[in-house]
């Protein structure tokens, strides 16, 4: 959905409830005021005399009397009373008849006319007019305050009036269609309770509502011009919107280098803003990334380089024994030690490989698990104790009594120690020894590797503490004695808040020095 | 040792190393039921065996549901064998319970030391009678004998031996001896501790070339017919 059609909507669903909750407003304010009207009216009248004339003359408001506008009113008949025309004065009575005045008026003449007259009570006022027009339609009914008519001809109270007042209210009013005008009816207690005339029913027609169409218009006019005035407003947003839309799409082509235009100081140049932010830490991500990648990349291509030279070797060696055999000739001892050797030595590389993208992608921080050094030390040895043997070379160890424990993650520091223990291994004379002690004070830990072989050249030592790998030259797999494990080993020392440091023993010999602080018992 | 009514459960999908694992555990006196993938393993009862080597990645149920289902009812140990080298697994492993692990590859040798590791009794250190092989000591009657015979030996020498006899089979350093057991009012030195231990082995007689020299740590006291 659009922003524009949304807004013009929500106006809408807004201005509607609005709009027909006003009407009804008016609509009943209207009915109030002519409930109010026509209850004055009736109480006035029957204040003025038409209560002494209904006890009097209970019949008089029993009949469905129509009474009509002044001037157009002609009295057909009065029971009781033969001829109209002798009652010249009548007519004169009935003038003004439609307001309360005119009403009592007539009320008090009725009573007059009788009484000179001489003749019985006038049981029933009967009014036509020759051509009625509902619009005038007025009729007034007497009930006694048990709501039963104050005569028998007295028709019965209308249900849903009679129901309002048997409920106790003083007042109650309904509202119905007669030959297409609305007519109030009003249920009215007296503010008296006693004889035939305590509760009186009055029928009025309406009022047409003549000025409703205003209103409604006036409304309709009111909401027109407010979603005008939305389109109007919301016109330049949704077009630096589109212009934001078509700059976002164009800076992520461009791999966020370009930037999206800010301008103003609103909530859109906010967006835009914000935009821009998140594009740089997106371009500072990728090329995170990217070099993390090309880090990898070079690794695993130089890494599968130096899986293939063991590997070579591996399978000469492997090729020669098959030869040996199917000639029935001795199996040389070198050969299958050489391929040993070889297999041995892939698999520390290729966990390396992994160590190496781990410390690429880990955080700096490694030190939130536990490691169980003296376990540690026992599987190091164990790892590299079966191709030392085949050299003749013992690797010992030894361990204190209580647990020893260091921060960290145990894959990495496992690798770090068989790369050192390997090294010792690796580069030792055959029927030499490599030791690993393991040693611990009140909050710290030694660990250390000691090796009887050649030692390093003085001036390497320091190389051997460096953290990064040299590609071409740390590489080198028989050369100084520098192996991309020693360089994974530092790293992993380093990130664990341990010291690596290598000295060489005399008469010689090299010792690998780890050390670090436990982590106080959990 | 005598493994003859060691029965282990090894469950490894891979023919070839399962195959391996299975000649080389045999050799070694177990006697191996071999499983080769998941489900087939939980069908077992780990109550009839003493080990259980098993493999993470399996076909059909995941090693570590395995490892799951075998701990609702049962602790024997279990050696988890995994081709991933990495700590989340070896953590999740040891909180469901595994003993050990061993990362692939690994030499035979390894995988025999570690299951020998998790089926040795442990030593009761502190029970009064230690036995190494042909050797006994009662550690409050501050006796030795070999074979039965009883070896009189000084109180240096019998704390050395002592020392030693604790933890067989594993290597003590030459400081820590040093100074645990040599007298504290007489200046002892490393040197003197050599001594003794040369005096030592030879009141102990045939059981003399137990106490080792271990290069660049000090002595250790091999229980006999180990090969480490």
């Amino acid at each position: 959905m659009s922003l524009r059609l949304r807004l013009a909507l929500t106006i809408l669903l807004t201005a509607i409830p609005l709009a027909a909750g006003l009407v009804w407003l008016r609509a009943d304010t209207r009915r109030r005021a002519q409930e109010r009207s026509l209850e004055d009216l009736v109480v006035t009248v029957m204040r003025a005399g038409g209560r002494r004339m209904c006890e009097s003359f209970p019949d008089v408001f029993s009949g469905g009397h129509a009474l009509f506008g002044p001037g157009s009113v002609q009295v057909k008949s009065i029971r009781g009373v033969e001829h109209l025309e002798d009652m010249p004065d009548l007519s004169e009575l009935l003038e003004g008849l439609g307001d309360e005045k005119g009403l009592g008026k007539v009320l008090e003449g009725l009573q007059e006319l009788q009484a000179r007259e001489g003749q019985g009570a006038p049981t029933s006022l009967g009014m036509h007019h020759p051509d009625p027009p509902p619009e005038h339609h007025f009729g007034l009914w007497a009930y006694r305050a048990d709501l039963s008519g104050a005569s028998e001809r007295t028709p019965a109270m209308p249900p849903a009036i009679r129901v309002a007042l048997a409920g106790g209210d003083a007042t109650a009013s309904e509202i119905f269609e007669r030959s297409g005008v609305s007519v109030l009816r009003m249920g009215i207690r007296m503010p008296w309770t006693d004889g035939p005339c305590a509760v009186m029913v009055a029928e009025r027609a309406l009022p047409a509502s003549d000025d409703d169409p205003v209103v409604l218009w006036g409304l309709a006019i009111l909401c027109g011009g407010v979603l005008l005035a939305v389109f109007l407003a919301a016109g330049p947003i949704v077009r630096r919107i589109r212009r934001l839309k078509g700059d976002v799409r164009r800076a992520a082509q461009s791999g966020y280098a370009e930037r999206v235009a800010v301008e103003g100081g609103d909530e859109i140049s906010d967006l835009a803003r914000t935009f821009n932010e998140a594009g740089d830490a997106i371009r500072d991500h990728v090329a995170t990334v990217e070099a993390r990648e090309e880090t990898l990349r070079r690794f695993v291509a130089d890494t599968t380089h130096d899986v293939m030279i063991p590997l070579t070797v591996l399978q000469g060696n492997l090729s020669a024994l098959r030869d040996r055999v199917d000639a029935g000739e001795v199996v040389d001892p070198a050969e299958v030690r050489s391929s040993l050797e070889e297999a041995h030595y892939m698999g520390s590389l290729i966990h390396n490989l992994d160590a190496v993208a781990k410390l690429e992608a880990a955080p700096m921080d490694l030190t939130n698990g536990r490691v169980d050094l003296r376990e540690l030390v026992v599987r190091v040895v164990e790892r590299h104790r079966p191709i030392a043997r085949t050299r003749g070379i013992e690797v010992e160890f030894t361990v204190p009594d209580e647990d020893v424990e260091a921060s960290g993650d145990v894959t990495l520091l496992e690798q770090a120690v068989s790369n050192v223990v390997h090294n010792a291994v690796r580069y030792n004379e055959d029927g030499g020894h490599v030791s690993v002690l393991l040693e611990a004070a009140q909050d710290r830990f030694v660990l250390r590797v000691l090796d009887d072989g050649p030692g390093v050249a003085p001036e390497s030592l320091p190389r051997l503490a460096e953290r990064r790998f040299r590609s071409a030259e740390a590489r080198t797999r028989r050369g100084d004695g520098l192996g991309i494990g020693l360089a994974i080993a530092q790293d992993v020392a380093e990130r664990h808040g341990l010291t690596l440091r290598f000295a060489n023993l005399a008469p010689h010999g090299l010792e690998a020095r780890f050390e670090g602080p436990r982590p106080s018992p959990a | 040792m005598n493994h003859v009514n060691d029965r282990i459960l090894l469950v490894e999908d891979d023919e070839k190393l399962g195959d391996q694992i299975a000649r080389h555990l045999a050799e070694q006196g177990f006697e191996v039921t071999w499983r080769k993938d998941g489900d087939a393993a939980l069908q077992e009862d780990p109550e009839d065996y003493r080990l259980v080597v098993l493999d993470l990645m399996l076909p059909g149920t995941y090693g570590m549901d395995v490892l799951k289902s075998y701990r609702r009812t049962h602790d024997v140990p279990v050696l988890i064998l995994s081709a991933r080298n990495e700590t989340t697994d070896k953590v999740r492993a040891l909180e469901l319970g595994a003993d050990d692990y061993l990362t692939k590859p690994f030499w035979p040798e390894e995988l025999v030391a570690r299951v020998q590791a998790r089926l040795r009794r442990p030593v009761l250190q502190r029970s009064d009678r230690i036995r190494v092989g042909r050797l006994e000591l009662r550690e409050s009657a501050r006796e030795v004998a070999v074979d039965g015979e009883p070896v009189s030996l000084t109180r240096v020498e019998f704390d050395l031996l002592l020392a030693l006899a604790r933890r067989p089979g594993v290597a003590v350093e030459r400081a820590w001896l040093a100074d645990h057991v040599l007298d504290p009012e007489r200046t002892g030195t490393e040197r003197t501790l050599d001594v003794h231990v040369s005096r030592l082995r030879k009141k102990l007689g045939p059981c003399g070339p137990l106490v080792r020299t271990v290069w660049s740590i000090g002595y250790r006291l091999d229980t006999e017919g180990s090969n480490a």
